[in-house]
């Protein structure tokens, strides 16, 4: 614990510490020129792409990024490859959050609000593109045809962190195992489903060795299903689970003696968190603001 | 999530300018409180730190102690009321909070609360924190 007031700067220490950081601030969360736990974010990411193409070369042209995040690894990928790197994409940064519910048609835009082709630097080239993650497979789905209809000759998907596989409960909220493609499909089968001519994914171990970290000091459990604490029960869980009428099963005497934490390291069966809200999206696929629908109706003052 | 102790400076604004560095790690609300030991305000809305902030909203964030947050929701819905930093407390003190990560038992941490609460309030913190945590910094 930190405090700071007229005193000055100090710490306390109020209960042993085990930490298990989160493995994809390396990947993917953490601003590149962020330092955690002495490893550098860029270096780390570029080490990924490193690895990534000692792990899963290919014959190509041309290795480019996803702009912005997936720029780091494919640095790495050029340079252990040889293959030159280039810039396929341009992103405009400025979609972010316009807070203006898009129409359908802008909505069929999909990618091309945020990422148009370069067909000159495209046209006739064999293309690595490295991203950082496949989570529902639908961004790369489009930007997969796109990079074809942009006069691509061939497009290999190179991915710098292992399929995301489970729910994340300690900050992140991915869909539900049912919408994350790698859940159900084979690498092949994703690569199909995308629509790429070659995918790979960096492993586990290649992903940890490049943040420098042991490994038991890092959280991993959205790519392994191994959660670094017991977790509560199905139903204890989830974005929603404050939400729902007060008590939820402690019987408002506290204490949650009810709940049945499973073992540390465990697999967790939790399929589907509670659905609070369906929001209108933005052009990013981001609330636009207080969701609507009739559960969280309820819960408006 | 930023905080910042620094009497002289305009703190609103140095923790809007933290926030802003640290827009990326979530973009749905923001919000800055801010204290001159006695007082506490808090101003917090839907959106990117530059949309839900102007000078004049941080013009009148006076004090010399801030703590600011941008929130992407992943416990409780991406509501108003949700946002942080959250204000509560009862007769004689009051805390502004602001929480990154998730607490797993929360749901046992709410039922063990809600035996403590008058009426229960709403929010994903203010159902999980004790009323006013009495903490004696250490020295
Ligand atoms: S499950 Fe663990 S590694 Fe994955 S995003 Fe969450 S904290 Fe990070």
């Amino acid at each position: 614990m930190i405090a700071i007031d007229e005193d000055g700067l100090r710490s306390q220490r109020f209960a042993p510490a085990a930490p298990h950081g989160c493995v994809f601030e390396y990947v993917y969360l953490a601003r590149p020129d962020t330092t955690i736990a002495g490893r550098g974010v860029h270096e780390a990411r570029v080490e990924m792409g490193r690895t990534l193409a000692r792990e899963h070369p290919v014959e190509a042209d041309m290795v480019m990024p996803t702009p912005e995040s997936g720029t780091p690894a494919a640095i790495g990928y050029a340079q252990e490859s040889g293959i030159p790197y280039g810039q396929g994409l341009v992103k405009n940064s400025y979609v972010g959050r316009t807070f203006i519910a898009p129409s359908q048609t802008i909505r069929q835009l999909g990618i091309r609000l945020k990422l148009n082709p370069l067909r000159e630097v495209i046209k006739g080239k064999r293309l690595v593109v490295v991203d950082d993650t496949i989570v529902r497979g639908n961004t790369q789905r489009a930007l997969v045809r796109m990079l074809r209809e942009a006069g691509a000759a061939e497009v290999h998907v190179r991915i710098s962190a292992p399929p995301v596989q489970w729910p994340c409960f300690f900050g992140i909220d991915f869909p539900t195992r049912a919408e994350l493609i790698a859940t159900g499909l084979a690498v092949e089968e994703v690569c199909t489903s995308i629509g790429a001519d070659s995918l790979g994914y960096i492993s586990e171990e290649g992903m940890v060795a490049a943040t420098r970290q042991p490994p038991e000091r890092l959280c991993t459990a959205c790519f392994t299903g191994v959660y670094p604490v017991a977790m509560p029960e199905d139903g204890r869980l989830g974005k929603g689970v404050l939400e729902l009428e007060l008590p939820l099963g402690g019987g408002g005497r506290g204490g949650g003696g009810d709940s049945d934490p499973r073992a540390v390291g465990e697999r967790h069966p939790h399929r589907q968190a509670p659905l609070v809200d369906v929001p209108v999206l933005d052009v990013d696929g981001v609330p636009t603001s207080a969701g609507g629908g009739a559960a969280e109706a309820v819960l408006r003052p | 999530m930023f905080g910042v102790w620094a009497p002289g400076e305009d703190v609103a604004k140095l923790t809007y300018y933290g926030l802003y560095a640290l827009q990326h790690r979530g973009q749905e609300s923001a919000g800055i409180a801010t204290s001159d030991g006695k007082r506490l305000l808090v101003y917090k809305d839907m959106g990117l730190v530059s949309q839900v902030f102007d000078e004049r909203s941080l013009a009148s964030l006076t004090g010399h102690l801030a703590v600011g947050h941008c929130r992407y929701s992943t416990t409780g819905g991406s509501t108003w009321e949700n946002a942080q930093p959250t204000l509560d407390g009862h007769d004689g003190s009051t805390v502004a909070l602001a929480h990154n990560g998730n607490l797993i038992n929360a749901a046992d941490l709410r039922d063990l609360v809600a035996g403590h609460r008058v009426e229960g309030h709403r929010g994903e913190i203010a159902r999980a924190t004790p009323p006013t945590p009495r903490w004696s910094p250490p020295s």
